[in-house]
């Protein structure tokens, strides 16, 4: 990855979240939040990942998660929780689900993992789609002679094919569990 | 076939096209022999996506023209419907059918994935066809089918598998096709007479056998319509397909006419009826008639067709499929430029209803 992904830990528990930090800082960047609104207040478009704590005594995880989704923000959740939720997941907007305590670094830094990978294959996957219509936008109104001499268009052309072997890179690294994710549709 | 990791790597970038053929009995047919066209169908396994005709007219269809069906054929039917046309042979028993939900991609995706490792080892290339992105794209939104599409061209890629994703291009307008070819290392076009192929590289300098660096087109044309052309095709798509396989320059293996094939006549074969037999038949109804083009042309047809079909004004086949449409004999929906008729059965049913899935 040419960039650290950024992940954002929210829990009001001091001790829990200072543990999480502890064992997550040396892969990602790391920023840490004591409470809902405090989470509020870190959240933007560079955070990759985020750590959600279900309780949380000013703002809920889920009212946080909503704040995400309004925000239109791309990052992947995780609800962190004690009691195991009997509800689907993903039909609640959260990614993942990580029992507390997590007690364990390895869970820990398997959920992020798995999260990042989702987010990165989002955010190429985005970019892709993006310069594609773009490509296709210029097809659509110049003659095929005029774009090999459009410089704009040729530039256009490269980072296509670059972006697009990125991706393919990324996309091996989705199991099926990643591709329901991906497909999961809040209104199917 | 014994290939090299690095000649691996270079397959797996050029080995999804984009078929851009109408949705008539000559777009279904380049289909089909496009597939045939990359290996011998004896040494071929054929996973099948489709969406609208069921897998006995496939399997019709593919005993008209190719001929023996392939090594390995597996269907993965996107549609819930069961539809059986009568007078169809049931389907061989080893050609498996599932039939999954076209709204959800996953439902395509795990099943045709799990297939392509089972073929993996058995020496055969495995060739992967979607028919149609047209209809396809009536089930879930542009974006989604975009992610959708990437992710199948690249399984079918990992796996050294060739992908033929066949698209009516009149459908849609030139922005859509754009957008979407840049998930394909190849675009085929067929005229809608099928006389005309080309094939544009999407991404010129990829392929290993290319010697230019921009798109590059190949027209491909020939006034023999039996076969000649198919066999060009697959001359020139065989960089494309193939390491340089020996079997690309044997064309007659993989062109079988029917009449080589055991047990489907022509005659029995009610999908392989030609379409203009049928106006002289005095013991149709004009809505018989709209139902057997339907069933000629797959279950479904530009409305634009029916009237090239019927010499009938657009205003009377309008009145006619309208009635239809009130008998619940078909169905039609607003697709990119015009109207799509389905067969009653054959139709994207749950296409646009939010509230269907129970079944979570």
């Amino acid at each position: 990855m040419p960039q650290q992904a950024t992940v954002l830990i929210a829990d009001d528990e001091r001790p829990i979240t200072d543990a999480y930090a502890q064992w997550l800082e040396e892969e990602y960047a790391v920023r840490t939040a004591y409470s809902g609104s405090e989470a509020l207040d870190k959240l933007d478009a560079e955070v990759d990942v985020v750590l959600l704590d279900r309780r949380m005594p000013d703002i809920s995880g889920e009212d946080v998660l909503d704040e995400i989704h309004d925000r239109g923000l791309t990052c992947r959740v995780a609800l962190v929780s004690a009691v195991e939720p009997d509800f689907d997941i993903l039909e609640l907007g959260f990614d993942a689900y990580l029992e507390k305590p997590v007690s364990n670094a390895e869970e820990l830094l398997e959920t992020v993992e798995t999260l990042v990978r989702r987010t990165t294959y989002d955010a190429q996957m985005r970019r892709f789609l993006s310069l594609a219509n773009k490509k296709a936008a210029i097809e659509a109104k110049k003659a095929p002679e005029e774009l090999e001499a459009n410089d704009e268009y040729v530039e256009l052309t490269e980072e296509i094919a670059e972006l697009r072997t990125r991706l393919s890179e990324t996309a091996t690294e989705l199991d099926d569990d990643d591709l329901r994710a991906e497909f999961y549709d809040p209104e199917g | 076939m014994n290939i090299n990791t690095s000649d691996r790597r270079q397959l797996e970038q050029s080995s999804n096209v984009l078929l851009l053929a109408p949705l008539t009995p000559t777009g279904n047919r380049a289909c089909l022999e496009l597939l045939a066209a990359v290996e011998p169908p004896a040494r071929t396994n054929v996973a099948a996506v489709t969406y609208t005709p069921p897998p006995e007219t496939w399997v019709a269809n593919w005993r008209e023209h190719v001929g023996m069906l392939p090594a390995e054929l597996a269907f993965i039917h996107a549609n819930t419907v069961e539809t059986r046309p009568d007078g169809e042979d049931s389907l061989p028993e080893r050609v498996s059918v599932g039939r999954v939900d076209p709204n959800q991609p996953m439902d395509i995706i795990a099943p045709l994935s799990e297939q392509l490792t089972r073929w993996q080892d058995n020496g055969n290339q495995t060739v992967v066809s979607v028919q149609t992105l047209t209809v396809l794209l009536e089930y879930v939104d542009f974006d989604t089918a975009f992610r959708y599409l990437h992710i199948l061209t690249h399984r079918v890629g990992a796996v050294d598998a060739i992908g033929v994703y066949h698209m009516d291009p009149d459908v849609h307008d030139e922005k859509t096709i754009n957008t979407l070819e840049t998930l394909f290392d190849a675009v085929v076009e067929v005229s809608p007479d099928g006389e005309e192929w080309s094939v544009t590289e999407t991404y010129g300098d990829r392929t290993a056998t290319s010697d230019h660096t921009q798109n590059h087109d190949t027209d491909v044309e020939i006034d023999d319509t039996d076969g000649g052309v198919f066999d060009a095709i697959r001359d020139s798509l065989s960089s494309l397909f193939s390491g340089g396989d020996a079997a690309a320059s044997n064309g007659e293996n993989s062109t079988q006419r029917p009449t080589t094939d055991g047990p489907a006549s022509p005659s029995d074969s009610p999908a392989g009826n030609a379409v203009d037999d049928v106006p002289n038949d005095a013991m149709l109804t004009d809505e018989d008639r709209i139902r057997e083009l339907l069933t000629s042309y797959g279950g479904r047809m530009k409305q634009t067709d029916v009237t090239e079909e019927t010499d009938w004004s657009k205003s009377t086949v309008s009145r006619k499929l309208s009635k239809m449409e009130d008998k619940g004999l078909i169905t039609r929906v607003q697709v990119g430029r015009g109207n799509l008729v389905f067969l009653s059965g054959y139709e994207p049913e749950t296409a646009k209803s939010p509230f269907e899935t129970e079944s979570s």
